[in-house]
This record gives C-alpha cells, sequence and structure tokens, in this order.
C-alpha cells in the first residue's frame, strides 16, 4: 500500500478511536451485563463441579474453568468490536453505499480501518484495565500463574489476527443486508453463534465429538478458544503454530470472499441504484 | 365567546447545569444544581372561533411552548389556559379538550409510519368515536382539497415530504376538530406545495369554521392565510393585533436594489438622495431602503438614474419579514 | 374501558399488517430469537450432562424450567415492545406528545402502537421445550396443576411487563434507560437456575427486590418436586400485582415530569 493511502485508512482509524470513546457510557451498561453472566456462570460451575464426582471435567478444573471464562469474556469484548457489520449495514440501508463507490478508497479496507480505531479505544477503555484486573485477582484469588512476556505478545498476536477474522466475517454477514431490514435479527444470529463456536461460552472440550471435527476446519475456534489457550499455557507450540495458521489461512480467505462479494453487490448497486 | 383564552401564562424550565468531560458527568448527575429558564415570561391574548392567527418567534422565543401547553402537552408554571372552557393539561378536564382539537408538529408525523394513511385514517375514526357519515362527509372533503387520492394507500414511510404533510394535516383534521393547531407546517416544503398546503387551510377554515394557530418562520404563508399576529420575543409578546395594522404603520417603506458597474461612493449617494435612507451594499448591490412617506420615490429613483448607470434595479415593498425584523430590532411598536 | 377492548383489535390488526409485509424481515427476527435461546439453552445441555445431576435437577427438569421462563417473556416481548422505544432516547424526540394530545390513555397507545413478532421465536421454543421435556419428567398432569401453571404464567408476564415499564420509565428522569433496562433483561436470566446454588445476597434480590425466581422458578420447583403448586401461584400473583401497581406508579410520576418540564 502506497504512503499517502495508508494515510487515508488512518484517518480512518482515527475517527473509529474517537467514537469508540464516545460510546463509553453504553459500553459501561455492556461490561454490567457482562458482569452478571459471569455471575451466573461463576454460581452455575460452582454447583455444577459441587455436584460432580471427579473434581476435573473435560480436563478442567473449576479454577480453570472460573479463568477460562472470564478471560474470554474479557477478550471476547476486544476480538468481537468490530463494528463492519454495522456500518456496511447501515450504508446499505440508508443507501449511502453509492456515494462510498464514489471514492477512490477500497470499502473493505476503509471499514477495517474504522473498526480497527475501535478495537484501538476499546483496549484502551476496556480491555487493558480489566485485564490487569482479572490477571491479579484470578492470581491472588485462585492462584492462576501469570503468564510471561512471551506468552503475552502470542495472545496478543493471535488476537489481533483473531479480530480480523471477526471483521471479515461482519462484513459478509453485513452485506445480507441487501435483501433484508432486519439487521437486529441478524445480529442476534451473528452473536450468539459466533460467541458459541469461538468457545466464548463454553470450551470446545465439552462439545460433542461430530461439532468438534468440523470446527476443526473452521476459524471460529481461533477466535477465542485458541487465544485464552494460548494465554493459558495449555498449548504444545505444535498447536500454537497449527493455531496461527488456521488463523492466516482464513484470513486470507475470508479476504478473497469479502472482495468477490463485495464486487458482486457493486453490480447489483450500480444495476438497481442506491 | 372565546374559544381559546391564555391568561398570564408563565413557563420556567428547570434545566440541570451541565459539566463537560467525563467527571463533568458525574457532578451533573449527583448535582442538584439548576439553570431557570424562563421560556414564556407572561402571556396573555385570546382567540375568537374561526380566527386564523399566526404565532411568530424565532427559535427559542417559546412558540412551540406555548402550542405544548394549549395542546395539554407542557403545564403552565404560572396563569393559565382554556380551550372551550377547559384546560388542557388538567388531568381530569383534558378530555373534554382533546377530542376537539387537531396538532400538525412540522418536525414529527402522527401517523403510523409503516402504514398507509389511509389506515391511519381508520384508527383514527375509531379514537375520537366519528360517526361513519361524518367520517366519509369529512374523508371525501379533505381529498379533494389535498389531493390525497394518489398516495392513500401507500405506507406514510414513502411518501415525499409534500404528501406526508397533507397526510398529517387530513389526520389531524378527520375528525373535524374546533381548534388546528400547526406547528411548522410548511417547513422545507417547495413552493407549488405550501401553496396547496395555504389554499387547503384556508379552504377549510371557511367551511367548517376552524379555529387555526400557525406557527413558522416564513412570512409568506402569514401574509397568506393570516388577518392576526402575534409576535413573541424571548417569551414575551411583541405584538398581537391586525397585519393590516403594522403594514400601515411600518409600510410606507421602499426598498431599492440596483447594481452598477461603477465605483459608487455610498455616503455620497446618502448625502445626494438625503439622510432618511439607509444604504448598504449587498453582493454587489446597493441596496436603499426609505419612507415614501418622507422622500418622494420619484426624487430617489430620479437622483440614481441620473447619476448612475444602473445595469439592474428590482423595487419592493415592505416585506412582512422586514417589519418584524424592525419590530424586533426597535423592540417597540 | 369498553372502548379500549373495541380500539385494541385495530392496532392489533393494522401492526400486523404493517410487520406481514416484511414477510423476510419478520421471518429472520423470529429465527434470530429462536436461534439464540436454542444455542444457549445447548450450552446449557452441554454443561449439565456432564453431572448426574444440579442439586437434583437434571437437564429435563432445567430444560422444562427453560420453557417455562420462556413464554410469558416471549408474550409480553410480543405485545409491549414499544416500550424500549421509549427508552431509547424516545422522550427527547417526543414520541409521546402524539400520544398525548389524543383522548386516550398514552400508555395504552405506547403498548398497543407495536405487535413485535420476533417473540414468537421464544414462544415457539418455549411450547417445544415444554412438549419435549414433559413426558420424561412423569408429571401428572391434574386440571388442577395445568390451570394453576396457565395462572402462574399469566402473571408472570404482566410481571415482567411491569419491570420493562418501571425501568423504560427512568428515561423520564434520565433521558435514556436502554442500558439499565437491558441489565434487568440480562438479570431475568437468573430464573432458569434452581435458585439454591446462588449466594444468600443474590437469593434475597431474586426473591424480594426483583422477583424473578418468584414467578418463574418457584412454581416449577412445587411442580416438579411436589410442592403445593397453588401456594406459589398466589406468591406469584402477589408479586406480579405488587410490581405492576409500582410500575403504574412510576410512569404516572414520569408522565407528570414530562408535562411540567418537557422534552
Amino acid at each position: 500500500m502506497r504512503p499517502d493511502k495508508f494515510k487515508k485508512y488512518l484517518a480512518f482509524t482515527k475517527a473509529g478511536i474517537l467514537d469508540g470513546f464516545a460510546y463509553k457510557f453504553s459500553a459501561f451498561g455492556w461490561l454490567l451485563g457482562d458482569i452478571i453472566s459471569l455471575l451466573i456462570l461463576f454460581f452455575l460451575w460452582q454447583a455444577v463441579y459441587k455436584n460432580s464426582p471427579t473434581e476435573a471435567i473435560n480436563g478442567m478444573t473449576f479454577h480453570e474453568m472460573i479463568a477460562y471464562l472470564i478471560f474470554a469474556r474479557v477478550a471476547t469484548s476486544l476480538a468481537f468490536s468490530s463494528i463492519s457489520f454495522w456500518i456496511i449495514g447501515d450504508d446499505i440501508y440508508e443507501g449511502n453505499i453509492a456515494i462510498s463507490l464514489i471514492r477512490p478508497i477500497n470499502y473493505r479496507y476503509r471499514l477495517l480501518s474504522s473498526s480497527f480505531g475501535v478495537f484501538v479505544s476499546t483496549s484502551i477503555l476496556m480491555f487493558i484495565p480489566l485485564w490487569t484486573l482479572s490477571m491479579i485477582l484470578l492470581n491472588i484469588i485462585i492462584g492462576i500463574p501469570i503468564p510471561g512476556i512471551g506468552t503475552h505478545l502470542l495472545f496478543i498476536l493471535s488476537i489481533l489476527l483473531s479480530f480480523v477474522i471477526v471483521d471479515s466475517l461482519n462484513f459478509l454477514i453485513g452485506e445480507i443486508a441487501i435483501f433484508t431490514n432486519a439487521l437486529f435479527g441478524l445480529m442476534i444470529i451473528k452473536n450468539i453463534t459466533f460467541a458459541f463456536l469461538s468457545g466464548s461460552l463454553l470450551p470446545s472440550s465439552y462439545f460433542p465429538d461430530w461439532l468438534s471435527n468440523i470446527l476443526k476446519f473452521l476459524p471460529f475456534q481461533s477466535m477465542i478458544e485458541k487465544p485464552i489457550m494460548i494465554f493459558l499455557e495449555r498449548l504444545t507450540a505444535r498447536e500454537i503454530i497449527s493455531s496461527f495458521l488456521v488463523q492466516i489461512f482464513w484470513i486470507v480467505i475470508l479476504g478473497f470472499l469479502c472482495n468477490l462479494s463485495f464486487n458482486r453487490l457493486k453490480k447489483r448497486v450500480v444495476s438497481v441504484g442506491g | 365567546m372565546a374559544i381559546i383564552e391564555v391568561k398570564s401564562v408563565k413557563k420556567v424550565f428547570k434545566k440541570p447545569v451541565r459539566k463537560p468531560g467525563i467527571i463533568g458527568m458525574f457532578k451533573t448527575l449527583f448535582s442538584l444544581k439548576y439553570d431557570l429558564i424562563e421560556a414564556v415570561k407572561n402571556i396573555s391574548f385570546s382567540l375568537e372561533p374561526g380566527e386564523i392567527v399566526g404565532y411568530i418567534g424565532a427559535n427559542g422565543a417559546g412558540k412551540s411552548t406555548t402550542i405544548k401547553m394549549m395542546c395539554g402537552i407542557l403545564t403552565p408554571t404560572e396563569g393559565e389556559i382554556r380551550v372551550e372552557g377547559y384546560q388542557p393539561y388538567h388531568p381530569k378536564q383534558r378530555r373534554h379538550v382533546l377530542n376537539k382539537i387537531g396538532v400538525v408538529f412540522g418536525q414529527r408525523t402522527q401517523l403510523w409510519w409503516d402504514l398507509p394513511l389511509i389506515e391511519s385514517l381508520i384508527i383514527l375514526k375509531q379514537i375520537y368515536d366519528v360517526s361513519n357519515q361524518d367520517y366519509k362527509e369529512r374523508f371525501d372533503f379533505l381529498n379533494k382539497v389535498l389531493d390525497l387520492e394518489p398516495f392513500l394507500s401507500q405506507p406514510v414511510r414513502t411518501l415525499s415530504l409534500g404528501q406526508r404533510m397533507r397526510a398529517d394535516l387530513a389526520a389531524s383534521l378527520i375528525h373535524n376538530p374546533k381548534v388546528l393547531f400547526l406547528d411548522e407546517p410548511t417547513i422545507g416544503l417547495d413552493v407549488l406545495v405550501k401553496d396547496r398546503m395555504i389554499k387547503a387551510i384556508k379552504e377549510i377554515n371557511k367551511t367548517y369554521e376552524t379555529t387555526i394557530i400557525l406557527t413558522t418562520h416564513n412570512m409568506d404563508d402569514i401574509t397568506d392565510l393570516c388577518h392576526r399576529i402575534i409576535i413573541l420575543d424571548e417569551g414575551s409578546i411583541l405584538y398581537d393585533g391586525s397585519i393590516n395594522h403594522i403594514k400601515k404603520k411600518f409600510g410606507d417603506i421602499r426598498h431599492i436594489r440596483f447594481f452598477s458597474s461603477q465605483e459608487i461612493d455610498l455616503q455620497l449617494l446618502k448625502t445626494k438622495i438625503g439622510h432618511d435612507v439607509d444604504v448598504e451594499i449587498q453582493n454587489g448591490y446597493i441596496e436603499l431602503s426609505f419612507d415614501i412617506e418622507k422622500i418622494s420615490i420619484n426624487q430617489v429613483l430620479k437622483t440614481i438614474l441620473n447619476d448612475y448607470v444602473v445595469d439592474d434595479i428590482h423595487i419592493k415593498e415592505n416585506s412582512l419579514e422586514s417589519i418584524v425584523k424592525k419590530i424586533y430590532e426597535t423592540r417597540q411598536i | 374501558m369498553k372502548k379500549y377492548l373495541k380500539l385494541y383489535p385495530y392496532y392489533v390488526s393494522r401492526s400486523l399488517k404493517a410487520r406481514l409485509s416484511y414477510r423476510l424481515d419478520a421471518i429472520i427476527g423470529i429465527l434470530g430469537f429462536l436461534i439464540e435461546n436454542t444455542i444457549i439453552f445447548s450450552t446449557l445441555y452441554l454443561t449439565i450432562t456432564t453431572i448426574p445431576s444440579l442439586n437434583g435437577w437434571n437437564i429435563e427438569m432445567m430444560g422444562f424450567l427453560y420453557g417455562f421462563y420462556l413464554i410469558p417473556k416471549a408474550i409480553d416481548h410480543i405485545f409491549s415492545d414499544q416500550v424500549w422505544q421509549l427508552s431509547n432516547g424516545g422522550i427527547t424526540r417526543g414520541i409521546l406528545d402524539k400520544y398525548l394530545i389524543k383522548p386516550i390513555n398514552p400508555l395504552f397507545q405506547l403498548v398497543a402502537d407495536m405487535i413485535q413478532l420476533e417473540g414468537i421465536g421464544e414462544l415457539i421454543l418455549g411450547i417445544i421445550f415444554l412438549a419435549i421435556f414433559t413426558p420424561t419428567l412423569g408429571i401428572i398432569w391434574t386440571f388442577s396443576n395445568v390451570t394453576a401453571l396457565i395462572v402462574s404464567a399469566f402473571f408472570a408476564m404482566w410481571f415482567f411487563f411491569s419491570i420493562k415499564l418501571i425501568f423504560g420509565s427512568l428515561s423520564f428522569w434520565t433521558k435514556r434507560s436502554i442500558e439499565i433496562m437491558t441489565l434487568m433483561y440480562d438479570f431475568s436470566n437468573f430464573a432458569k437456575y434452581p435458585i439454591e446454588i446462588f449466594n444468600r445476597a443474590i437469593r434475597f434480590v431474586l426473591t424480594f427486590l426483583l422477583p424473578f425466581s418468584v414467578v418463574i422458578y418457584f412454581p416449577i420447583r412445587a411442580l416438579l418436586f411436589g410442592g403445593n403448586l397453588w401456594v406459589s401461584t398466589l406468591y406469584v400473583s402477589i408479586a406480579s400485582f405488587l410490581m405492576f401497581m409500582f410500575s403504574i406508579w412510576v410512569w404516572t410520576k414520569g408522565l407528570k415530569r414530562y408535562e411540567s418540564s418537557g422534552s
């Protein structure tokens, strides 16, 4: 990418950062909602483990499960922070797609840049404080070890790649807005499906075999579960590398699909109008 | 018997003092400090049945606030309002008023967004208990006067602004209200549509003797429709009376706009014509305003044409707009 | 009163007409809630099936409870969704003005104005769960306990509505209360689980402050574990009635404030 083009995308990122900060009030609301979910999960799992004949279920103890769920929830707010679904959904709904086509900027990358801005502001406002707090509390209260710098870096890389994957998926699903106005319904389906398949609600060790097998080849696990497992140092070096490979593979494929589908969408908009 | 009486009405709003920033946000939440804003200071007027009154004022002058109090959406802080003898904001009395008023808010629609106009009208018929016969009669009349037929079955969402305003007007009148409040009804409309709306309103007033209060920024609407205007400024009434009266008082002003490719010394021009003339330059055009009682138009024109080569010229009488502007500026009548 | 009974079908039929003109949108909306709850329950299923039972509750009982939770929630969702509009900046947009100038109760108009078909997704799933899990539980259905359940569900629906109205009405004071309304909706999720698993503080809230467990969990527990179903139904009706009265009070106070201070 030429440096001047890069500057243009940077401008969108900056705007995205400011937007992210502006929505701090509703972010606070979501945080409280997450806290309620985590409370329910805590008590539920406490009761589950109490009722369990074994101390470990599907390879995890109660403490490990709690750590997993808390980290997964915090990571989800960051990895899923992309707003591309709403940008393209709104643009299609409001009929602004035509305007975007005139501009000499790749629409897809523009959305990615804006979402990345939100990613950055979410990191600063929510993720870093909450993650640090979780690490410290879990360490003090339950004795979960705080991993070293190397693990942290691998984790951050994994989350970044995960963000790009989520963003592409958001883009693809947002394009469905061409056929329907029900953005809210689409969002619900998208969010809950991603949350489930990515391991954000439950680690995949609980999934039935047929599901695990399918998911091995799909990008979902790498969105939340793999990064968290990397952070908790439960993956071998081989597994870590294979996770990154899967992520890169899907970034390429999804990127290609985004461009392909968007070109088709452009043609349709140009012929039908607005 | 006056149909609407506004007696010494005052409306004060409490606005919490807001401080900027995140810390400010928390401070605002917990502080009890308020700013008191007097939206309406002390106004009184009354309307007779069948009158059409223009209610003019700048944004924030208190127009919408007054209208809302007359509809019963807001309660006056002091004073009282009576519509056909009942207070529209009084919990027990309002039902006597609501059946008899119609309101059009220019900025928002009262219709059901996803439904065709005809469906909205049918629900309104049920809400206002309009008899089948009355409904048919009103519907035919409104259809004719507002030309609703072309878009009657389209969802309101898909209508153009002009169509939507006509639809809103129809909806506000289907139950034959005695009083019609129009809050900025022509805002954003193009000339032809505006014209049709004004004609329709006139027709309605003539046929059904509906009392109408119209708030607007647009002076042309007022001139077409109203015999009486009330000018509101910062919550107080500056003027309440007939248009003819103030036209006569301020009406002898003429405005001449002309363009000359020559360089014109404004001071010199002023000296030549006489000192009772206002001279200024706007967009390259020289603008003169003067009272024809004091300086004859013949003299002014002669002076201009004798001394300068005139490329373009306009002559206008004093518009209501400039009269009102003058009233605001001098704050006297 | 008679007038409102006559008027309501008009609102409903027209709202339905408007929603159904967008067939695909309605279907996606319904599917959305159906799929969401299916997945959430699947998660619960995968969790609970790793143990013999959760304090005596096996997965079939949890499923039945979940189904019962969905039904009053769904019906309230379908009929009073417009209250969300109030909390989502509706006050500043002045949506109440068009209600206040009409000679009928503004709360009636707010509620009657929209039929939200999405809730059908929750309703369908609730019925499916009840149908699937009932045979496995060996409940002896008598006229008495069926009626008691229906009465409980009916009152529970009013309870959900009341909570929505209370927190929606907060926007009269705070201009915007959608975040806190969402929070309350999240809070209702506690009622899907046996209250015994929670600590004392939460149990207190769920029983006396935001008694979601009273209206959902206790009746089912009575049904499945042989308690007196009619006693818990009584508690449901009392809690719902009190909450409803409170919600009307908050709404009325809020409306008064709106009329004195505008939007």
